[in-house]
């Protein structure tokens, strides 16, 4: 078990050196915003899957990135906050909207439970476009300010002018949140949720608040959409209501999915898998969508769950093939 | 003026009716959320357009067409697509939302994303007591009501109709007492689809086509079916006409947007104080 | 307590206690409103009228969450596990009402949660002897034979530290042998110092095991008293013969 770890620290340690150093080798500013949108995605992914382990699939998470965007980008613009102060704010509002309309919505089962998050990222999409007042409508807000320059004299001097800067920005974003997710799923509060998601009736028999639990898991998802809207629009300078669309939504679903979600790494594969093939189609841009309903078919046929689970199969049908070729010796 | 509206309310509360009642159809016979039923209205809507348009038809074969083959592919998706996530509802989320992929973007290879008009198969209109109402509309409403006939008879007059309620009310009980439950969801798939496509198609000479309609005419469906109750047929109907009616009357006083917000906020209160809606048992 | 559904009364005025340490059973022939008398009691579901006393306090219109963290706790009459987890990590998780560390020592997993964690798997371990399940303690418990698996909803509910224990027909599927060990785990149970309220079909098990026994026929009581009075009471017969049963 000993060596198992260390191999795994060593490897992640390793990786964790590469995405450091990697734009010292890797400088065109189209690759570092496609490494950047991976990042993003990571993230969406990642708190995503936080909520299902709670037993709920949500579909909110394009209106909440949309609540910390706007949120974070007003707070900087007509508020006079820093980016830096602003952001977790963003986050923070994003939870408390979620929190709010959890209580209500984590009494419906299933598919209810998404349909009406759905309905609520639409609701957030539609009142983006329509309060002229706060969110400039359908244009949007334009110019929002980058994040404030941090320097340490001698040292070095980020000004966040080269995309450069924003990607050691979302790493080191992304690697704080992943983290801060990791312990609480592995913590005794991540044990309740899965309890929560396997039997919400056993878990209750047994003192579990299953609601406030799902609340909780619906909260702190949220809070990370938001998170992620507020550096997405610092990092455009432009927040646009039609960014935060259904699709968008849809998509976080998919990396989810499609990199597996009983494990933490899933969305995360996912993420970045599913964010390089666009890229890597280039020409065939427009048939983006049948490449990843292609994928989508794939993996929910034939790797239900994910490409996270697939050193496992392999493994099972060697051991399979194994004792086969046993009974017939 | 006032008769405009109501008929333009009534007119598209007639076109959510069939939405609707195809959507609560898989819904509670196939048991799957369909969410690619929008979709499946929109492809029905450019199946029209390419006979009509393209091809030269005359409007009502091209509409037939069009619902026969629609529901045909229907049957097809179901055998295909959704029956093996009967019981897996992340599964069938994503198979529905792959579908909804791979028509929206079949439609736009073929046909391009921008819009495209149906001319309208009757012109005129019709004035009663000094209101002007469009034959188009009252058209419509006409098809509308003869297809809702169509399938109450269907439904309450023949073997197979009451076989899917059966289905519909408990799957493992119907297959006891001998229902080929398989075949009754490709009959309501069949059906379902085949409604969807008429709402498409008619919605054709009345709006413009987009590839993108698909996601206004599900949200549209779900609100009527949330509203009117899971699973009930009356319920869709009612839920049809109150919507449509409400939209008609309210939304030349404020704006379309905030007609769809308000919508949006009553059904997320129904679903969240009185789920079983208006006509539903829970 | 009293509940309606719709114009039918499932549990009618129904009046009884549990002392103390006591090993009551409730039994009556199918549809008797047994199961939603549990529902009942640990808030899964709403009397129309009536109360719950537990320990002098009114636990009325609890969810059942606040139910179990004040003593009570059911099993479920059909299989309710966590099938994911195995046996060990189940009972592990059902130790929640016994866990001390809140949410922020959880989440920063600070030495106390760590220590909590030490103590509750010790406990755990405990549990998992107590009722015989510790060599298949690595198994996911969806792939457990289904007499274990009703073991391990017990050993489930006993984590929890009920002061009373609701069990929901134990014995229900088991084949002889099974029947036996669950019997005698039940009687450990009850000499560990739980009060325990049972349903039961299986009439041997349940003269044998309760000192009280409660008999319910469409929602009404129509017995109580030790087994030997019910046995003999005239109505219970009646009551069981109507639906071609017998008492054992």
């Amino acid at each position: 078990m000993n060596r198992k770890k260390s191999t795994r620290a060593a490897s992640l340690g390793a990786l964790l050196l590469v995405l450091l150093v990697l734009p010292l080798f890797v400088t065109q500013p189209y690759l570092i915003h496609i490494l950047i949108m991976i990042g993003i995605n990571v993230l969406l992914a990642t708190s995503l899957r936080f909520i299902a382990t709670s037993g709920q699939l949500s579909l909110a998470h394009a209106g909440m990135m949309s609540v910390g965007a706007y949120t974070s980008a007003l707070l900087v613009m007509k508020g006079g906050l820093s980016v830096w102060i602003a952001m977790p704010l963003a986050g923070i509002a994003a939870m408390i909207l979620a929190v709010l309309v959890g209580f209500p919505f984590v009494r419906l089962k299933g598919i209810y439970f998404t349909m009406v998050t759905l309905f609520l990222s639409e609701f957030i999409r539609l009142i983006a476009q329509q309060w002229k007042g706060l969110t400039g409508g359908p244009s949007g807000i334009l110019d929002i300010p980058r994040p404030g320059a941090i320097a340490i004299p001698g040292l070095f001097n980020v000004d966040f002018a080269s995309k450069a800067d924003y990607y050691y920005f979302i790493l080191i974003l992304v690697l704080v949140c992943l983290l801060l997710l990791y312990a609480l799923e592995s913590s005794r509060i991540g044990m309740t949720l899965s309890s929560v998601r396997q039997s919400d009736s056993l878990a209750e028999s047994l003192g579990m608040d299953a609601a406030g639990f799902r609340v909780l898991a619906f909260g702190i998802g949220c809070f990370f959409a938001g998170v992620s809207g507020a550096f997405y629009v610092h990092y455009l300078s432009a927040a646009n209501p039609d960014s935060f669309g259904f699709l968008l939504s849809t998509y976080v679903l998919m990396y989810m999915v499609v990199g597996g979600m009983r494990r933490f790494s899933g969305p995360i594969i996912g993420a970045v898998i599913l964010t390089i093939v666009p890229e890597v189609a280039g020409g065939l841009r427009e048939y983006e969508p049948f490449v990843f309903a292609a994928i989508l078919l794939l993996i929910i046929f034939f790797l239900r769950d994910g490409v996270v689970s697939l050193p496992e199969r392999i493994r099972r049908a060697k051991k399979e093939a194994a004792t086969r070729l046993e009974s017939k010796a | 003026m006032w008769a405009q509206n109501l008929l333009n309310g009534l007119t598209s509360g007639w076109l959510y009716i069939l939405v609707a009642l195809g959507l609560t159809l898989v819904l509670s016979i196939v048991g799957i959320v369909q969410l690619a039923h929008g979709e499946v209205y929109m492809v029905g809507a450019y199946v029209v357009y390419f006979f009509c348009v393209v091809a030269g038809l005359n409007f009502f074969p091209a509409l037939l067409i069009s619902i026969v083959s629609v529901a045909l592919l229907g049957v097809l998706l179901e055998r295909f697509f959704l029956r093996p996530f009967r019981s897996d509802m992340e599964g069938a989320i994503i198979t529905t939302l792959a579908l909804i992929l791979i028509l929206q973007t079949g439609i736009i290879t073929i046909a391009g994303p921008g819009y495209k008009d149906i001319p309208s198969p009757v012109e005129g209109v019709l004035t009663i007591l000094g209101a002007r109402l469009s034959w188009e509309r009252l058209m419509t409403i006409m098809v509308g009501v003869v297809l809702v006939i169509a399938l109450l008879l269907f439904i309450g007059k023949t073997k197979v109709g009451q076989a899917m309620v059966a289905v519909s009310e408990d799957r493992d009980a119907a297959a006891l007492v001998g229902i080929n439950v398989n075949k009754i969801s490709s009959v309501a798939m069949f059906l379902g689809c085949g409604l969807a496509a008429a709402a498409g198609g008619m919605t054709g000479p009345i709006f413009n086509l987009t590839p993108f309609m698909g996601g206004f005419a599900l949200t549209k469906g779900i609100e009527v079916i949330i509203l009117g109750g899971l699973g009930s047929i009356p319920g869709a109907i009612i839920g049809g006409l109150i919507l449509g009616l409400v939209e008609g009357l309210i939304t030349p006083l404020v704006s379309i947007q905030v007609a769809n917000i308000v919508g949006l906020v009553v059904i997320v209160l129904i679903l969240l104080f009185r789920p079983q809606g208006l006509m539903g048992h829970e | 307590m009293t509940k309606y559904f719709g114009g039918l009364a499932a549990v009618d005025r129904l009046d009884f206690d549990v002392q103390e340490g006591e090993l009551v059973g409730l039994i009556g022939p199918n549809g008797a409103g047994k199961t939603t008398v549990f529902n009942l009691i640990t808030g899964f579901l709403r009397p129309t009228g009536g109360k719950i006393i537990f320990n002098e306090k009114d636990v009325t219109n609890r969810k059942p969450h606040s139910v179990a963290a004040s003593g009570i706790v059911r099993t479920f009459q059909a299989t309710n596990l966590f099938g994911n987890f195995t046996v060990f990590e189940s009972i592990v998780a059902a130790c929640y009402l016994k866990s001390t560390v809140g949410f922020w020592g959880a989440f920063l997993h600070t030495p106390g949660s760590r220590r909590d964690r030490v103590r509750i798997e010790e406990r755990a371990l405990d549990i998992t002897r107590f009722v015989g399940l510790e060599s298949m303690r690595d198994q996911r418990a969806r792939n457990l034979a289904y007499g274990h698996k009703r073991v391990l909803g017990m050993a489930l509910s006993l984590a929890a530290d009920p002061q009373l224990l609701l069990l929901d027909e134990p014995l229900s599927g088991m084949n002889a042998g099974e029947v036996d060990s669950a019997i005698a785990l039940i009687r450990r149970i009850f000499e560990r110092g739980t009060a325990i309220l049972l349903i039961e079909h299986n009439m041997r098990a349940a003269m044998s095991l309760c000192q009280r026994i409660v008999v319910l026929q469409m929602g009404r009581k129509i017995s109580v008293g030790s087994p030997d009075e019910v046995r003999a009471d005239k109505r219970v017969i009646q009551a069981y013969l109507g639906t071609g049963k017998h008492v054992a």
